[in-house]
């Protein structure tokens, strides 16, 4: 319609006659948007990331050494490598227990960063026949046999070019890659014991002793159980603690509890920031427009002589600020895309909670919603600040001129 | 049936808690053709008097007949029309949109109106008799107060409407040029439109068909 379109290209003229009210009006604009898309990506990949944190923890308890709690945390929750032992003994004692279904023990050491190896990682030996944990993550397209030594890389491991890991001077070639699972094992390296040995056994001709790869059957470093609904965790933990002592419980639903504690303090801080700087965007445009619109008085007095209604005001003055609204917001959703995807790792590493990236509908959802919500911001302000001209009497008088 | 009536028009305002007559009961017709010139002092209404005529303002009593309809009747789209294609008002003081060119100034009310835009050839007559020809393309704050006049006063006149209004339009311009002004006012009147200017140069009241003076709220007959 051409009546749109004049109040469009007036619109556009007005924005560009005063590019400096106009430049603010936008970052205001900018500001809004880019906040709401980069707070809403953050806070879907968090609850993303708790979220597949509790589907792919399989193991309802894990033993570990006494004084290595924090240690193992750390490992499930951001990889940090770490490695803790205790006698294996505590693994066939709690595989005996009632109400234990399921009991599988790993091995944890790690690989470093110099030459002899890929990355620093965390490796993981554990036991194909009994494992309950890692099996189910496994690709389906991919074998998960690692009796030939073969390894298995979590899915933020990158092998070498020619597809391979090396530890301690050796590569050892991939059999699969675990989905992701926003938990610390993303970082980790598994394997079976016989690799582990040979991989301990060149760690020690490196220098780099773990312990004496001659007696490592004699040692695990976790034990992981799944037990029966109807079995009391508490219990089958003090069974436990009587059969082998020097151990401690981590019990999966209070780890992610703790984490889902965490998380919610981070998603406070998200809210507030994102509400300030809402508002924030919100008055300073409606301050902006007000400015403008006081100091256009005389100039809406014109427009009526001329012979533009009061309808058709609004309407330009409605163009401006739908205009206004939607070019901030894509600059700042553009921005925004710019934050939440390059700067992806760091954002996960230094948030220290499970982190996953939310689906690329879910971001295209958030960057409408962002631009949506400062063109309404644009067109509300610019109404308002013409509505409360509208009502003046000077309005549409002149004397303004005398 | 004259063009516009102002029966019984009143406008009351408020000054310091009294309220005061800035119209007082002023009865008037004009007839096309017809070139009135109103002057007064500064104060006396004059202002008030046109913004009633153009519905712009709202009489506290009384009424404004344009076409033979009061304008309390038709609605401010309706109004607006009027204003857009058939009185054409040269308010008081600076009234280009400061966005647009003077060219666009001038063709503005045909951009947002539904009248037919009017031809390059009339649009540089028109310009050329005011010597703004080559300001056409510059922005209005690049314009002089008396360039600016004579844009404004261009804008009025491009389309000869049925009245055109006028609030001391030449109160910044020189001798030549204030009567080139009136001028094409009488030309045009002589066309038809009826025209209605404010003035405060008493050199310029030769050139009307009419003389009125407002004098504290009412308008008395002088010529
Ligand atoms: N909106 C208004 N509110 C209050 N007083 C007004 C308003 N408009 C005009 N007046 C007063 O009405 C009187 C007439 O004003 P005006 O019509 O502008 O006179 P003129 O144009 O003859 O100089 C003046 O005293 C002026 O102060
Ligand atoms: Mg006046």
């Amino acid at each position: 319609m051409s009546a749109f379109n004049e109040s469009f290209r007036f619109g556009i003229r007005n924005i560009r006659k005063r590019p400096y009210r106009s430049f603010c009006l936008v970052l205001a604009a900018v500001i809004g948007s880019y906040a709401l898309f980069v707070g809403l990506a953050l806070k879907a990949s968090l609850n993303n990331g708790i979220g597949r944190m509790q589907e792919r923890m399989g193991a309802d308890l894990m033993i570990v050494p006494e004084s290595s709690e924090i240690e193992a945390r750390n490992i499930l929750l951001t990889g940090e490598p770490e490695f803790f032992y205790m006698d294996v003994a505590v693994a066939t004692a709690a595989a005996e227990i009632e109400g234990v279904e399921c009991a599988t023990s790993q091995f944890y050491f790690t690989s470093l960063s110099s030459d002899c190896c890929s990355t620093r990682v965390q490796l993981i030996a554990f036991d194909p026949d009994t494992d309950f944990v890692i099996g189910p993550w496994i690709d389906e397209r991919v074998t998960s046999d690692v009796s030939n030594g073969s390894v298995i890389i979590g899915s933020e491991v990158t092998p070498l070019s020619n597809g391979k890991v090396k530890f301690y001077g050796n590569e050892y070639s991939v059999a699969g890659k675990l989905g992701e699972t926003a938990t610390g094992l993303d970082h980790s390296v598994f394997m079976s014991r016989d690799t582990m040995h040979g991989i301990l056994n060149d760690a020690k001709d490196k220098g780099y002793q773990f312990l004496n790869p001659e007696d490592d059957g004699a040692w695990v470093s976790t034990v992981l159980l799944r037990v029966s609904d109807d079995a009391d965790i508490t219990a089958v933990e003090k069974e436990i603690y009587n059969r082998a002592g020097g151990i401690r419980f981590i019990e999966t639903d209070k780890l992610i509890s703790d984490v889902a504690v965490k998380l919610g303090s981070v998603e406070n801080i998200i809210n507030v920031t994102l509400t300030v700087l809402l508002v924030f965007s919100f008055l300073t445009m409606i301050l902006f427009f007000s400015v403008i619109f006081h100091e256009r008085k005389k100039e809406f007095a014109v427009l009526r002589i001329l012979g533009t209604s009061s309808r058709r005001i609004c309407f330009f003055s409605l163009t401006e600020g739908i205009t206004i609204g939607a070019a901030g917001g894509i600059i700042g959703l553009v921005l925004g895309i710019l934050t939440v995807f390059p700067f992806n790792h760091y954002i996960e590493n230094s948030l220290d909670v499970p982190y996953l990236m939310p689906s690329v509908a879910a971001v295209i959802l958030y960057g409408m919603i962002g631009v949506l919500v400062t063109t309404l911001f644009g067109s509300l302000s610019s109404f308002l600040s013409t509505l409360s001209l509208a009502h003046a009497e000077t309005y549409y008088t002149m004397r303004t001129g005398e | 049936m004259a063009f516009l009536e102002a029966q019984k028009l009143v406008k009351e305002y408020n000054r310091r808690g009294k309220t005061f007559r800035a119209v007082d009961d002023i009865d008037f017709t004009i007839e096309p053709g017809d070139f009135v010139m109103i002057e007064g002092e500064s104060g006396s209404g004059k202002t008030t008097f046109l913004n009633l005529l153009t519905g712009l303002t709202d009489p506290t009593s009384g009424a404004v007949i344009i076409d033979g309809r009061s304008l309390k009747e038709t609605g401010d789209k309706e109004i607006s029309k009027i204003r857009n294609q058939k009185i054409k008002y040269i308010p008081q003081g600076e009234s280009l949109l400061s966005a647009l060119t003077v060219r666009e100034n001038i063709l503005f009310p045909f951009t947002i109106g539904g009248l037919e835009r009017p031809s390059e050839e009339r649009l540089l007559e028109v310009s050329d008799k005011l010597g703004i020809t080559d300001l056409l393309d510059e922005y209005p704050s690049d314009l002089s107060g008396g360039e600016m006049r004579r844009a404004t006063i261009a804008r009025a006149v491009i389309n000869k409407p049925s009245l055109i209004i006028a609030d001391e339009p030449t109160g910044s311009l020189d001798s030549a040029n204030t009567f080139k002004v009136m001028e094409i006012f009488r030309d045009i009147a002589s066309e038809g439109t009826a025209v209605i200017v404010v003035t405060h140069q008493k050199e310029t009241l030769g050139y009307a068909t009419r003389v009125l003076e407002m004098d504290q709220g009412s308008l008395k007959e002088v010529v």
